[in-house]
């Protein structure tokens, strides 16, 4: 029997810091991860990581307001307090394990200016700095004794009398199943970047762990909440860091204006990211983009710069546009890129089915509201993976192991692997419908939304999921089989998009990346709260929750 | 364009031929990279063909 304390799913930033701060709490702590650590979605984390130093005269309630603006007032005012005021401590902590941040003139860690907010604080490692993040966390983690399932794959969670004791998990390498306990389960599974199509997220990014906590009764937050980053480029959606207008690229449109100069006369090509991604999809709607691009223009910051702080999305430019950015301007459009929403939780991480956790992009703490700041994900990722980590362990080691019906749970997965193994060969594969999904939301739950748009997405999902029911595997074998992991990846994606699309229709009001062309004005005397969707026998249910409010009362948002 | 791809296969459970190489013909975009090749054959044309990527923007 595997069993451990803190069992962990997902290892990118949260699911690795999770680990390490219930590990030096001495929880006996696993992480189970479909892909190698390393190949974690957070890798992909260009930008940088937020934080106020007060040794450069920021405040963290600074950091809070433009955190709150951001968010369009839908951020939980005492967690965005929390996330910035732990926001120092946690970047000296990376330091300190190893991450090497950039350093200014005078030797002390230097900042880049990001989007929607009053100053620079933004610290990076050129423009990788998630993989330099994560490639730290995983050194610490090799250190340590805490044992990773490397590929291995969860199929649901178990739920024991209302409690989360477990996970029932199958071994991709060898097609193998397994039952295994769990004290806590913290969830750390990323996003769901992949429902949309395209996206820049990785092709594992596909919600399993939004979908699983849905599955077993937890509440979804404010999923109708969707970023679409102004920086993409076309086609492969590939992402082009904020970090190239933090150092001041402009933004143009066809006749070679800097057109941000009509939407957000102040913050320009720094206003937040669902502002900039509608300035540019209005630009292109209304005839002065190129080939349903805008401009992204790198020129005038020169080689060196660009050599050195923004190395990678030279590369990207050139390897993925044919464009070299030091001589050119780059064509780039709104693209899917995070989920706001997510598992609610407390700010411990707490879901409200007792032992179940969340943490990182996963979960809806909430900090990010309707719109996240660019450079906030990787802090929330560390934040709230440390507390989370830091909570799920205790008292662990005086609480006993939930007892239940082991092999009832390996027969019931091993009846559902069979019985779709046992479909035959000739049938409609995952792969068409998840194409069909992903045009399907990109078309519907893009940059502007409306009533008409959103309905016929939930007429979509009916039939996707009709199809799915008769889905078949070309791939019988057990070893490695991806056919089949991707087939299951496939049911939680449509978990997702039900709760997104649910959300969508329910909010009729614009607030931060939910933008209804039917509903354009913000609404607080009926909208400023959450919107819920939990999963039930009669159907998913929808429900709402105020919003806390501590210091900053909504206004109305310029930049 | 057309093109030929051939592959490496390896499959454990065939203990007389586990290593074999396999062609496939498809029709892919003059700017298509391996990968995108190696997936359009893994999602349109076979779905035996395991491959380990994820972020196909060569990070």
């Amino acid at each position: 029997m595997l069993e451990h304390d803190v069992l962990i799913v997902g290892a990118g930033l949260a699911g690795m810091r999770a680990a390490l701060a219930a590990h030096e709490r001495g929880a006996n702590v696993a992480i189970i991860s479909k892909v190698h650590p390393v190949r974690s979605h957070s890798n992909a984390a260009q930008g940088g990581i937020n934080a106020a130093l007060t040794d450069r005269g920021d405040t963290w309630e600074d950091h809070a307001f433009d955190t709150v603006k951001g968010s369009d007032y839908l951020g939980d005012q005492d967690a965005i307090e929390y996330m910035c005021s732990e926001a120092g401590n946690e970047l000296i902590s990376l330091e300190h394990m190893g991450v090497i941040f950039n350093r200014d003139d005078e030797g002390r860690l230097g900042t880049r200016a990001f989007g929607g907010q009053q100053r620079a604080r933004t610290f990076f490692v050129a423009d990788f700095t998630g993989q330099a993040m994560l490639h730290v966390l995983y050194e610490q983690l090799m250190k340590s004794e805490i044992r990773v399932y490397e590929e291995w794959f969860v199929l649901s969670l178990i739920v024991e009398d209302g409690e989360c004791c477990g996970v029932t998990v199958l071994e991709i390498a060898t097609g193998r199943l397994y039952v295994m306990r769990a004290k806590k389960v913290i969830m750390c599974t990323g996003g769901l970047g992949r429902l949309f199509e395209p996206s820049t997220n990785a092709l594992i990014v596909t919600g399993d762990g939004i979908a699983l906590a849905y599955q077993a009764g937890a509440p979804l937050m404010d999923m109708e909440m969707v970023q679409y980053h102004p920086t993409t480029l076309k086609g492969s959606g590939v992402l082009i860091t904020e970090g190239a207008r933090g150092e001041g690229a402009y933004l143009l449109n066809s006749e070679g204006e800097r057109f941000m100069e009509k939407y957000a006369p102040s913050m320009m090509e720094l206003a937040s990211r669902d502002v900039v991604s509608r300035s540019e999809q209005t630009e292109i709607d209304e005839g002065r983009g190129i080939d349903g691009c805008v401009l992204l223009d790198c020129r005038h910051l020169g080689e060196a710069l660009i050599r050195e702080r923004l190395s990678q999305i030279y590369e990207i430019g050139l390897d993925f546009a044919g464009v070299d950015i030091t001589k050119e301007p780059i064509p780039i459009r709104p693209g899917m890129h995070y989920i706001m929403g997510g598992i609610k939780t407390d700010m411990d991480g707490s879901t409200i089915v007792p032992g179940l956790y969340a943490a990182g992009e996963c979960a809806n703490v909430s900090v990010h509201g309707g719109n996240r700041l660019g450079a906030n994900s990787l802090l929330d990722t560390v934040v709230f993976g440390h507390r989370s980590g830091n909570h799920a362990a205790e008292l662990v080691k005086e609480m006993p192991y939930k007892t239940f019906n082991v092999e009832a749970y390996a027969e019931r997965e091993e009846d559902r692997l069979r019985e779709l193994f046992s479909r035959d060969s000739n049938g409609e594969r995952w792969s068409q419908i998840r194409l069909e999904l992903g045009t399907e939301m990109d078309r519907h739950f893009g940059v502007y939304r409306d009533e008409e748009g959103m309905q016929t997405s939930l007429r979509s999902l009916d039939g996707f999921e009709e199809r799915y029911k008769r889905v078949t595997l070309q791939d019988k074998g057990r070893v490695f089989n991806t056919d089949f992991v991707f087939t299951l990846e496939l049911r939680f994606m449509l978990d997702c998009a039900e709760a997104i699309i649910l959300s969508g229709l329910e909010r009729k009001e614009s607030r931060g990346a939910h933008s209804r062309i039917d509903y354009p004005r913000r609404d607080d005397e009926n909208w400023l709260k959450h919107v819920l969707v939990t999963r039930t026998d009669d159907g998913p249910k929808l429900s709402h929750l105020p919003v806390t409010i501590t210091k900053w009362e909504p206004e109305e948002r310029k930049y | 364009m057309q093109v030929t791809v051939s592959v490496r296969r390896y499959n454990p459970d065939d203990k007389e031929n586990p290593s074999y190489w396999q062609e496939y013909n498809l029709d892919v975009d003059e700017t298509s990279s391996v990968l995108d090749s190696l997936i359009k054959i893994r999602e349109e044309v076979d779905g035996t063909l395991a491959l380990r990527c994820s972020c196909r923007s060569a990070i």
